[in-house]
């Protein structure tokens, strides 16, 4: 899935995957990396968009204020 | 016997008693009048002939004279017991008698009365018969079926120009507080001509741009308004393509042109009322209609308003959101540095615990705490008793020493 095509919610529900399995006393050191580069681009990808979101919101309410 | 030559006096004089013998008495004779005219003395001429012979030629003809003297009476008595006039093309019932008059060579029937039943009759069967024929092909309906426009301010008027049904309703329009426009078929509506003048008129007007034609006429005699019973003046109103309004001034009879109008009323001035109420009623539901807008408009906008209160919430609650999910990110960014910070911890720890287990096993660190191995000729390292004889090279933490078994005896405990 690339990340347009990724959504929001999926992409926190990865994260939140990815954190549990951080949060375990037997961590596969071997995959460590991999997962917390995922995580790391997941929350990335969640903070984009979110900026996003929140440019739009303000966009449209000054528009709108405006009338 | 010589053949007798008679004077024209003579003649006529003979005539004159023969007939008299022949009609002693007064008669009664009934006919279709036609041809009536009434000379400058005031007494009335006309024809009698067969019924339904008027258009082709007649085979009997009589002719009849009222005279001056007797014309109120049989008038009065026709207005009287049947509001009648003596008409051409109505039929009749006279009383009179039969003479000879000389100065003109010819015989008259000299009338002296009328019954008006015997008319009434025949025009209520007339009557009868056309409205049969007319219901019996829709007609009575067709005109009746059309859609009256809801604001007829074009009126196609027929009638008489100049007449007081044309001025009643003319003026009743024109008073209005409406900016209605007349076009007018001048058209007789009494007499012999009225028939095809209506008719034509009719077909003329309905040609026009015109929302509702009116043909209207004043009160009168019951004969004055034979041509509102003919049936082709009720086929042309039925068959007008626009609503066709009638006020003919009638007491008490209904026309058949009354009855295939799509609107009847009993006089000109009552149209002219019927056409305005309807264009006060357009006025009326207009009035209704523009604030029935005006309220739809106002609910619409407090429904908008109500809509973009609610929108406002939702704006403040998706910056809430927004901030949520923000908060939401951080954290998770804090726990990716933590956990995999404190995963590589442990892993650390578990790499150095096992380091230092192997380090505390090394056979050096054995040696260092002063245990030393010692190995055979064969490099085997020595863990049973060994012959004595046997060269040993034993191995401390700083020296290797060489030394041979004297003796050897194994351990009780082993």
């Amino acid at each position: 899935m690339t990340n347009d095509e990724q959504s929001y919610v999926n992409a926190i529900s990865e994260i939140e995957e990815i954190l549990r399995s951080l949060d375990t006393e037997n961590v596969d050191i071997d995959r460590l990396a991999t997962d917390v580069q995922k995580a790391a681009e997941l929350i990335d990808f969640c903070r984009d968009r979110l900026a996003a979101a929140q440019t739009e919101v303000e966009r449209i309410v000054s528009a709108f204020d405006e009338k | 016997m010589a053949v007798s030559t008679w004077t024209v006096d003579e003649l006529c004089k003979s005539i004159s008693v023969g007939l008299q013998n022949l009609f002693p008495e007064e008669i009664w004779v009934r006919g279709q009048i036609v041809g009536l005219t009434r000379s400058q003395a005031g007494h009335l001429y006309f024809d009698l002939i067969e019924p339904e012979a008027t258009n082709r030629k007649a085979n009997s003809k009589m002719s009849i004279v009222a005279f001056k003297g007797q014309l109120n009476s049989i008038q009065s008595v026709l207005k009287k017991l049947g509001n009648l006039t003596l008409e051409d093309g109505i039929e009749v019932r006279i009383r009179g008698r039969v003479s000879y008059y000389a100065p003109q060579g010819r015989i008259q029937f000299i009338m002296s009365g009328v019954d008006p039943q015997y008319t009434l009759g025949h025009l209520a069967a007339e009557r009868d018969q056309v409205l049969r024929t007319l219901a019996s092909e829709g007609l009575l309906e067709l005109n009746k079926s059309l859609p009256l426009p809801m604001l007829p301010l074009r009126i196609g008027l027929v009638t008489s120009d100049g007449s007081a049904a044309y001025n009643d309703f003319v003026n009743e329009l024109l008073t209005s507080r409406y900016p209605f426009k007349i076009i007018l078929v001048d058209a007789r509506v009494q007499g012999s001509e009225a028939e095809s003048a209506i008719v034509n008129a009719l077909e003329t007007i309905a040609h026009e741009e015109v929302d509702v034609i009116a043909v209207v006429r004043g009160g009168g005699a019951k004969t004055d308004l034979l041509a509102f019973d003919l049936e082709s003046v009720a086929r042309a109103i039925a068959n007008c393509p626009k609503p066709v309004f009638v006020g003919i001034g009638h007491e008490t009879d209904r026309s058949i042109t009354d009855e295939v109008a799509h609107t009847s009323v009993k006089t000109p001035t009552a149209c002219a009322v019927a056409l305005i109420e309807q264009v006060n009623n357009f006025e009326v539901f207009l009035g209704r209609l523009s604030s029935s807008i005006a309220n739809k408009a106002q609910q619409r906008l407090a429904r908008a308003n109500e809509t973009l209160e609610n929108s406002g919430g939702r704006i403040a609650k998706a910056r809430t959101v927004i901030q949520t999910q923000d908060d939401r990110l951080a954290e998770f960014s804090t726990a990716l540095t933590r956990f995999s910070n404190r995963a590589l911890e442990q892993a650390k720890k578990r790499v150095q615990a096992a380091t230092d287990l192997q380090r505390a096993f090394h056979p050096l660190q054995v040696l260092r705490r002063g245990f030393s191995i010692t190995r055979d000729e064969n490099g085997s390292i020595l863990k049973d008793d060994a012959p004595p004889g046997t060269q040993l090279i034993t191995e401390t933490f700083g020296a290797t020493i060489s030394s041979q078994v004297t003796t050897s005896s194994r351990k009780e405990t082993q």
